[in-house]
């Protein structure tokens, strides 16, 4: 392993490590949804349907063991 | 194709195109083919979806009776402006929100007497335990910080929140793919499959409490949360005795937007958790009706506590209730460069011999 990728990977840990300590510091957050005030068992689906619109699908090449440089190709239709 | 009107490929966005060779809608973005009448009707169903509907009915609060309002004294916080109020036997001399001394102005008039209180549960003692704890196990808090805490300063306060239930009819339109995978000798494939899903339904909510003076911050009364309904009791004045009150000086309807939105996030959140099986999901239409909104008015407690350090201020504050405590702290920016860097070279050098050993033993 290089020097250089060493060090990124060493600095890595590091912003993590501060990161949990500094996040240790902040506790005021907003509470963005109301889940704690649900009304027990009031939560019902009465509607659900799936409209199937369409598919496309789409082929690349595999690579040929290591010699051939992999060709992209084109998307083709199965409707 | 005497009708042919514009749409938008499901998939992507793009605006479709009609390919004679195939007889179908197809997207020069992304190569989806679509049926016409597919399209058709899935267009029909986004255009006849109802609007959202968020309105509220409120009758929160009733008029004080003239014995209870005679026996309580409003306070005025020359500082913030802060108005709080106290029962007569209960003397108040700084205020909550600031620390600055405040002077007794008069008896209430004309002020919504609340529908329901939570009763503190949590002494000041506690109050006090629970700061300090605050404070352990961070190692990024300058220690002095802790020691220049004028802790005693901690004061009970009962916050005015409006509370509010509402009733949800949703509808919500998703737009969803399964991708399926398969190889031959020579390509590998992706097949990516649109569905347009659909779910309606019902959900209810009870008691969303949103914070009513403008003094406190609306985001530390959530970050405060959550309080136990279930205790709390019609409201009496007989309540306040040793703490403080604050009033309400932002109404329901300036408030309910804010339970609006937690309502309308949680229903969301409910609704998609029922939409499974697929590989993507993405929201594409939501109708979110609010049926019979009704708001009460109460007070919740909270133990708050102000301080300056370093010309910044800090507030803290627990729930009077369940004892949850928040409150942002100080950092020590050099402590935190330092263990950045030391952290950094440990980790680094502690890779580099071992790449090196390894290297050496090959
Ligand atoms: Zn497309
Ligand atoms: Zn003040």
């Amino acid at each position: 392993m290089p020097f250089w990728l060493c060090l990124v990977i060493g600095a890595v840990v590091g912003g993590i490590v501060v990161g949990i300590m500094l996040s240790q510091l902040h506790t005021v957050r907003p509470n963005n949804a109301a889940a704690d005030y649900v009304i027990r068992d009031s939560f019902r689906v009465t509607m659900q349907d799936e409209t199937f619109l369409g598919k496309t699908t789409n082929r690349t090449p595999r690579m040929q063991q290591q010699q051939q440089p992999p060709h992209q190709g084109g998307p083709s239709q199965h409707p | 194709m005497a009708d042919m009107m514009e749409y938008k490929c499901p998939a992507c966005g793009g605006k479709l195109e009609f390919s004679s060779t195939e007889q179908q809608m197809k997207c020069p973005f992304c190569d989806s083919v679509f049926d016409v009448a597919t399209l058709q009707s899935y267009d029909e169903a986004l255009a006849a979806a109802p609007e959202s509907d968020m309105s509220w009915e409120s009758e929160a609060g009733s008029e004080w009776e003239q014995g209870e309002a005679d026996s309580m004294r409003v306070y005025h916080c020359q500082s913030c402006g802060g108005e709080v109020i106290a029962d007569e036997t209960t003397a108040a001399s700084k205020c909550p929100y600031c620390d600055a001394p405040v002077i007794m102005t008069g008896q209430l008039a004309g002020e919504l007497k609340p529908d329901l209180v939570i009763p503190f549960k949590l002494d000041k003692e506690a109050a006090k335990k629970a700061l300090l704890q605050h404070m352990e196990g961070k190692p990024l808090l300058p220690k002095i910080f802790k020691s220049e805490n004028h802790i005693d300063e901690i004061k009970g306060v009962y916050v005015p929140v409006w509370l509010f239930d509402a009733g949800v009819e949703a509808q919500i339109h998703y737009r969803a793919t399964k991708v399926r995978r398969w190889s031959d000798q020579q390509f590998d494939y992706v097949e990516t499959s649109t569905f347009a899903v659909r779910r309606g339904g019902n959900i209810a909510f009870e008691h969303v409490p949103v914070d009513g003076s403008a003094k406190m911050d609306d985001t530390m009364m959530e970050a405060l949360e959550p309080y136990n309904f279930a205790e709390a009791v019609p409201f009496q004045t007989a309540y306040l005795s040793g703490y403080l009150a604050d009033k309400y000086d932002t109404d329901a309807e300036a408030s309910v937007a804010r339970a609006n939105d937690r309502i309308r996030q949680s229903t969301l959140n409910a609704f998609l958790q029922t939409v499974r099986g697929y590989d993507t999901v993405n929201t594409e239409h939501d109708s979110i009706r609010l049926e019979h909104g009704e708001a009460k008015y109460a007070l919740y407690p909270v133990w708050l506590l102000n301080t300056s350090w370093n010309g910044t201020k800090y507030t803290f504050a627990m729930n009077g209730q369940t004892g949850k405590f928040v409150g942002d702290l100080p950092s020590n920016k050099g402590k935190a460069w330092g263990i950045f860097f030391g952290v950094t070279a440990a980790v680094t050098a502690v890779l580099y011999v071992i790449s090196m050993l390894l290297q050496s033993g090959q």
